[in-house]
């Protein structure tokens, strides 16, 4: 063995600990980059050097550099992320939410209670005009806050399509990144077999962990070190050196919500809605369990406000004795009622339709749910899905020719005829809450009184007791005649033939003294005058009067118009009872109770949400901590290896001087 | 397990950053001393508490309508006091003036007094609350209740619609009552029937008020009128005979008369005093409807009738004795009316205790839903703030620690 060869083991020392030391440094001053998997270099012997009875060593061999990964935790931290950012947006997209619906200055519950307060309050004081101020302006405030909750919906739905559109950007330009990497590691590996640079797997790795983040993907791993990556339900992202696009666009059923599209080489796929997973997953199940049924829901609400509310108020007479207006926006303005309808952009038939409120004994509004539906034509077929639950009912054969009557809502073809293949999207009840506006203008429209008065004769001698009166519509004949006048106006008389426990009594016109009928009274009891003496003579009239008492012989009460009753608050009362009757959702629930479902709904899916979002939390910081357990860089172990290779390399620079000293100790002894 | 850099730091980090979540929710808490601020914070509690709170509003609503309505009825209770007071004088009055003895002049100045607690009586059915809101006259709150017309006579000018409030849960309260009801809506003579002398009578006899001996007897024919007619009989004495004048039947024929007994026929009785003229005869009409101030009115002219024949002063004790027949009355309906309201001032109270008790235990299920035990809470705050204090000074520790530091 000669000094030189302990040259070349010495240099091979030194070359070694020098790349030891660069691996080291590498590793140290990659300490905070993300995504970077720490590397060792894997030291041979280098192949020894037969001298015919033995081996000579022939120092070390550098080998590879290696990056220590492991995939398993590499998945497991994509497919951790995937979900923590889905139930993340998800969660604080709702809590937004959340605390809108349950907030005292924001949310409805106390709007409401302060709107029907102040009608309590006017009941109090029928006639003061301060009172009707407070009245409209608890009116307008509490319209404000259908429209502030609205628009709160809406401007969400706004962001969620921009937050859409961005992600399918982002996307793009991540598979445009995996694509380019993976092409990079082709060629590195078709080059010849030896070493992956562990920073491009690094690289490529982190560019997945980022779509990752904003959908849930599928890596399939392919020769030459490549990776396909699949979104949805296997559509491919990237495959191989080749990447597609995802991009947005207007969805055809709603012109209001985007859906994605994914351009491959031979067809566009419309993926619609139907990514999951990330933070896109996250979006498009919020806008699906909250979002949308939230608006819809918020609709409802307004709708039975407005309908309850003017209906009532319809039957009341104001301070200027007119027969109240209409005191919130019709829910059947015909423009509302015909944005409620809309058509597939795919649509070629030239169909529109309009869907107006019923509220009728067979359709109450009871019946109108907060979803969605379609309507869609097979060329023989009408049949209409209901989105929240897909059930589906075919339409009766008289549709389109008739109006037809569903859940609470009639639809009417309005023009043109749908076409084999058209699809309508009907939503009964979105944007309602948007829409609703305060009608009434003066405090002293508010129709505080009922519009029927009851005067007993002052010649009776007998006790009539005037119970009530219910006024059923202000529509008929009775009230629309003549307005301010009731026609006929009608008197009751007491005659002749009488017992102790009934007399006669008779339903007189009093304009033409024409007896209407004649009915029995039950003294001591509560007798319907009108229909105890015409059938449905209630109906005919739009009201109901209720008499007890001991009416004698020739008594009368005169039944007329309710002028100048400024004090009157029995309309009022009815008003009142608006807030307590339970007429949605089945007749199970009251306004308050209507929007308590929509509160309990946001509020349970946030805390599901808080509580998914934590344990999501727990799962990716498991997975991150697995990872960098593996392949992150502890500078302690770094130091160690520094000081180590250091020494290695002082060591055999050593040698190299050793070797030094050796060829001088023979050179001078020769010389 | 092998440790790196970054997992000591992300670990300390997550540590300080979860401490700090926990830290800001607990601080909320004992800011706001609610456990349950947003829905999320616990779904059924947060709809339980809008119930709650709800409740507490409509109760609080009720008995705000409750104040409204106990201050009105104080003052119609007001009204109905002064109106008691002033019948009780005026019977008074009545019992004094119909002294036979008394001097002429001091009759006039009761009749003027008469007429002045008219006026008063007028006022009190004309009262406002708050100055604005005539209390009896219906929902007409803007038109004065009582009016004196031209003639003399007495118009009501409300309606007969009864103003109500609820003051509870699906219980509503009158809160004032009808002027129709209270001062209008009254009857003449004894309420049934109201029995006179003829104008043409020349005797000087005259006829009690009356009543009803025999109400099954007399609800057969309540709206019939009667006349009494007196005969002459040869020797001295009198007869009559009792006239239907609706059915033109007689009821009774040929009676002796005696002054001061009882004349009784279709379960009515009426006394007829002193001596009447033969043709002499008396009616017997339903009642008609006389508001309380005509009654008023009615006193105040019966006492400055003219006494001075024997017939006019007969036809001025009649009248008289129908005054005070008719004032008792009067103060019969006020004093029921008065107790009306009393009763109704009752049943309020009732409601408010019930509503207040309603309020209170409401308010005690809203704070276990929503409150906090405050002490818990902040021994939990300051746990926390401990835990972040030792997570930072752990960290910055660790972050110490490094082989580096001793290259």
């Amino acid at each position: 063995m000669g000094a030189s060869n302990m040259l070349q083991i010495g240099l091979s020392g030194l070359l070694g600990a020098q790349r030891g030391i660069g691996t080291t440094s590498h590793n140290i001053n990659n300490i905070n980059t993300e995504g970077f998997s720490r590397q060792r270099v894997d030291f041979t012997a280098r192949a020894p050097q037969y001298t015919g009875s033995t081996f000579l060593g022939t120092g070390v061999e550098p080998g590879q550099i290696r990056r220590i990964a492991d995939d398993y935790a590499i998945t497991e931290m994509r497919a951790s992320a995937s979900n923590f950012n889905q139930v993340n947006n998800f969660y604080e997209k709702a809590l937004r939410m959340d605390s809108l619906l349950g907030d005292a200055s924001s949310g409805l519950a106390s709007g409401m209670q302060s709107f029907f307060g102040a009608v309590q309050a006017l009941s109090a004081q029928a006639d003061s005009i301060p009172s009707r101020q407070v009245l409209m302006a608890q009116s307008s405030s509490l319209v404000q806050r259908f429209q502030g909750i609205e628009r709160q919906f809406t401007q969400q739905r706004a962001s969620l399509n921009l937050e859409l559109r961005e992600s399918a950007n982002t996307v793009t330009s991540l598979a445009r990144n995996i694509a380019s990497l993976n092409n990079q590691l082709a060629q590195y590996t078709n080059s010849g077999p030896g070493d992956l640079p562990g920073d491009l797997l690094d690289k490529r790795d982190k560019s997945i962990q980022e779509l990752a983040e904003l959908v849930g993907v599928q890596v399939v791993p392919q020769d030459l070190n490549q990776v396909n990556v699949y979104i949805g339900n296997g559509q491919p992202l990237v495959v191989g050196s080749k990447n597609f696009t995802l991009s947005t666009r207007t969805s055809d059923a709603d012109p209001t919500a985007v859906g994605f599209v994914l351009q491959t080489d031979s067809a566009s796929l419309d993926l619609g809605r139907t990514l999951t997973g990330g933070k896109i997953g996250g979006a498009i199940a919020y806008s699906r369990d909250v979002l949308e049924p939230g608006i819809n829901r918020m609709g409802l609400v307004a709708i039975g406000l407005a309908n309850e509310f003017n209906q009532q108020h319809a039957l009341g007479v104001d301070l200027n004795d007119q027969l109240g207006g209409r005191y919130f926006t019709d829910v059947n303005d015909p423009v509302i009622a015909g944005l409620r309808v809309g058509g597939f952009a795919t649509n070629t038939g030239t169909a529109t339709m309009s869907v107006t409120i019923l509220d009728t004994p067979a359709n109450p509004i009871a019946n109108l749910t907060d979803s969605d539906y379609e309507l869609r034509y097979d060329g023989t077929n009408y049949n209409l899905t209901r989105l929240s639950d897909g059930n589906v009912q075919a339409l009766p054969p008289t549709f389109p020719g008739t109006p037809v009557d569903i859940e609470g809502f009639r639809l009417t073809v309005t023009g043109g005829a749908m076409v084999s293949g058209d699809t309508m999207r009907i939503q009964p009840t979105k944007s309602f809450a948007g829409q609703m506006r305060l009608e009434i203008t003066d405090p002293r429209q508010i129709a505080a009184a009922s519009p029927i008065r009851s005067s007993n004769a002052a010649t009776n001698t007998g006790t009539v007791l005037f119970r009530s009166v219910e006024v059923m519509s202000t529509s008929t004949p009775a009230f629309t005649t003549t307005p301010g006048t009731l026609t006929p106006p009608l008197q009751i008389r007491f005659v002749a033939p009488a017992t102790a426990a009934t007399l006669d009594y008779e339903v007189v016109d009093a304009t033409t003294n024409a007896v209407l009928g004649t009915g029995t009274f039950n003294v001591g009891q509560d007798n319907d005058v009108l229909s105890g003496a015409v059938p449905a003579l209630d109906v005919t009239m739009g009201y109901d009067l209720k008499f007890g008492g001991t009416p004698r012989i020739g008594d009368s009460v005169d039944i007329t118009y309710n002028n100048g009753a400024v004090g009157d608050n029995r309309n009022l009362l009815q008003l009142v009872a608006v807030q307590s009757a339970e007429v949605l959702d089945g007749g199970y629930a009251n306004l308050g109770e209507a929007y308590g479902t929509l509160v309990s709904k946001v509020g349970s899916k946030t805390a599901e949400a808080a509580l998914n979002r934590s344990a999501g939390e727990t799962l990716l910081r498991q997975a991150i901590d697995r990872r960098e357990s593996i392949s992150g860089v502890n500078l302690d172990e770094e130091a160690a290896n520094l000081i180590k290779f250091q020494q290695a390399y002082q060591a055999s620079a050593q040698v190299i001087s050793i070797a030094g000293q050796l060829f001088d100790t023979l050179i001078s002894s020769v010389r | 397990m092998r440790i790196s850099t970054n997992q000591f730091r992300l670990g300390g980090l997550n540590a300080m950053l979860d401490l700090q979540q926990l830290l800001s929710r607990a601080q909320q808490q004992v800011n706001t001393q609610k456990r349950v601020s947003t829905p999320s914070d616990d779904p059924v509690a947060f709809s339980l508490i809008s119930n709650y709170n709800q409740e507490i509003a409509n109760a609080e609503r009720y008995n705000a309508n409750i104040s409204a309505a106990e201050s009105r009825l104080g003052l119609v209770e007001t009204s109905y006091a002064g109106v008691t007071n002033i019948f009780s004088s005026l019977s008074e009055v009545a019992l004094i003036g119909s002294n036979g003895a008394l001097d002429p002049d001091i009759r006039k100045t009761y009749a003027n007094q008469a007429e002045l607690r008219l006026g008063e009586l007028l006022g009190l059915a004309n009262i406002q609350f708050a100055g604005s809101e005539y209390l009896f006259s219906g929902s007409k709150t803007d038109t004065v209740p009582f009016a004196r017309a031209a003639n003399g006579s007495f118009t009501y000018n409300g309606d007969q619609i009864e103003r109500r409030l609820e003051v509870a849960s699906g219980v509503s309260m009158a809160i004032a009552d009808t002027g129709f009801e209270v001062f209008q809506n009254l009857k003449n003579g004894n309420g049934d029937f109201f029995a006179a002398h003829a104008p043409a009578n020349t005797g000087d006899a005259y006829v009690s008020p009356g009543n009803v001996s025999d109400r099954t007897s007399y609800n057969t024919n309540p709206t019939d009128s009667f006349q009494i007619t007196f005969s002459a009989v040869p020797g001295g004495g009198f007869t009559y005979d009792v006239v239907n004048t609706t059915t033109a039947t007689t009821v009774v024929s040929a009676a002796p008369y005696t002054s001061g007994s009882a004349i009784e026929f279709a379960g009515r009785q009426v006394e007829i005093f002193n001596t009447p003229a033969a043709g002499d005869s008396f009616t017997i009409a339903p009642s008609q409807p006389q508001d309380l101030f005509t009654t008023v009115q009615n006193l105040a002219n019966a006492l400055r009738l003219p006494r001075t024949t024997a017939t006019e002063t007969a036809a001025a004790t009649e009248s008289l004795a129908r005054s005070i027949t008719e004032l008792d009355r009067a103060t019969q309906h006020i004093e029921g009316k008065r107790a009306e309201i009393g009763s109704r001032m009752n049943a309020i109270d009732n409601d408010k205790e019930v509503n207040d008790s309603l309020i209170i235990s409401s308010k005690t299920s809203l704070s276990k839903l929503e409150g906090i035990d405050l002490a818990e809470a902040i021994s939990q705050f300051k746990q926390l703030e401990t835990g972040l204090q030792v997570s930072q000074q752990a960290y910055a520790q660790v972050q110490n620690l490094s082989l580096f530091n001793y290259l």
